[in-house]
């Protein structure tokens, strides 16, 4: 059953993904740290892609540093929800007892909108 | 040279660099030049062995995949399954296919749905191939210095395109030319 954007997660929410380290790629054409495009991808279990709604954090108490707290050596990239959704992605609420901002975003992931999703998102937190 | 090998007799694998391979075992003929890493052990052992031409990077590749194939449950933090001894084989296979000494190393980057993507992006070129399945994969290409057209798509067992542009790659690495 297709799953309905949840609208009451405004487009200029900001999404925080974590960034495993070995996502972490140094383009040399470009000669900027990037997050690669295989860390924008929905779950193996048919899942859309986590993500934390920064202002759900917020309104749980919780900050971007809860969102790494235990993941040492990750990073951290935001995108922006308005952003997403022109790539054609829904957002779904999916809390957790870890995570009360967890969100899904929900949508047909193909290459050009893993790029689209590469060049959207911003470092909150690189590794060095 | 790399070897990426499940052993029979023990519950262990190993990813292998240096003298040159093409059987089962034993591996080289060098040991004092192989470059031996321990993976962790496969649920269902096999023996495959596979092998690549000499090229300067193999070191990076082999330890890059043997990182990879030691990623246990939800290593990227939301789930992700360990990666898949099968595409891990593919990879090594394809790293075979298309090796070329002048070309830079390409980066291995496991993926949520159990797979790797192979990446170089590097010389003005963007390359990206992600192993969809043992025989698919999805190449994305771009030349930056526009003498190839933007090309992406599904490709099974003709790795001529492929090939051509890690060649290309390995002229431009070797020309000293930047994107």
């Amino acid at each position: 059953m297709p799953q309905c954007d949840d609208l009451t997660v405004s487009d200029d929410e900001t999404l925080l993904r974590r960034v495993h380290p070995d996502w972490i790629i140094r383009n040399e054409n470009t000669g900027v740290t990037e997050v690669s495009t295989g860390a924008f991808s929905d779950s193996s279990d048919g899942t859309g892609m986590s993500a934390s709604a920064a202002g759900l954090l917020s309104a749980a108490g919780m900050s971007e540093d809860d969102a790494l707290a235990g993941y040492d050596g990750y990073g951290l990239v935001a995108l922006r929800v308005g952003q997403v959704r022109e790539l054609g992605q829904a957002i779904v609420r999916r809390p957790t007892d870890r995570d009360p901002a967890h969100v899904e975003v929900v949508g047909k992931k193909t290459r050009a909108i893993k790029k689209a999703f590469k060049r959207a998102a911003v470092w909150v937190v690189c590794p060095p | 040279m790399l070897a990426f090998r499940w052993h029979d007799d023990a519950a262990r694998a190993t990813v292998e660099t240096g003298a040159f391979v093409r059987e089962l075992s034993p591996i080289g003929a060098n040991p004092a030049r192989r470059h031996v890493l321990q993976l962790p052990s496969p649920n269902r052992p096999s023996s495959t062995a596979l092998t690549v031409r000499p090229a300067a990077w193999l070191g990076s590749a082999a330890e890059q995949l043997a990182r990879i194939a030691a990623l246990q449950e939800d290593w990227d933090s939301y789930g992700a399954p360990p990666i898949s001894r099968a595409r891990i084989v593919a990879a090594c296979d394809l790293i075979q296919a298309v090796a070329d000494d002048r070309a830079p190393a390409p980066t291995l980057v496991p993926t949520p749905e159990g797979s790797i993507q192979l990446e170089w992006h590097s010389h003005g070129i963007e390359l990206e191939v992600l192993m969809l399945s043992d025989t698919e994969m999805e190449v994305s290409f771009e030349d930056l210095l526009g003498e190839l057209p933007e090309y992406e798509e599904v490709l099974s067992f003709d790795l001529t395109l492929l090939t051509k542009y890690v060649r290309l790659l390995g002229e431009r690495a070797q020309e000293g030319r930047d994107g």
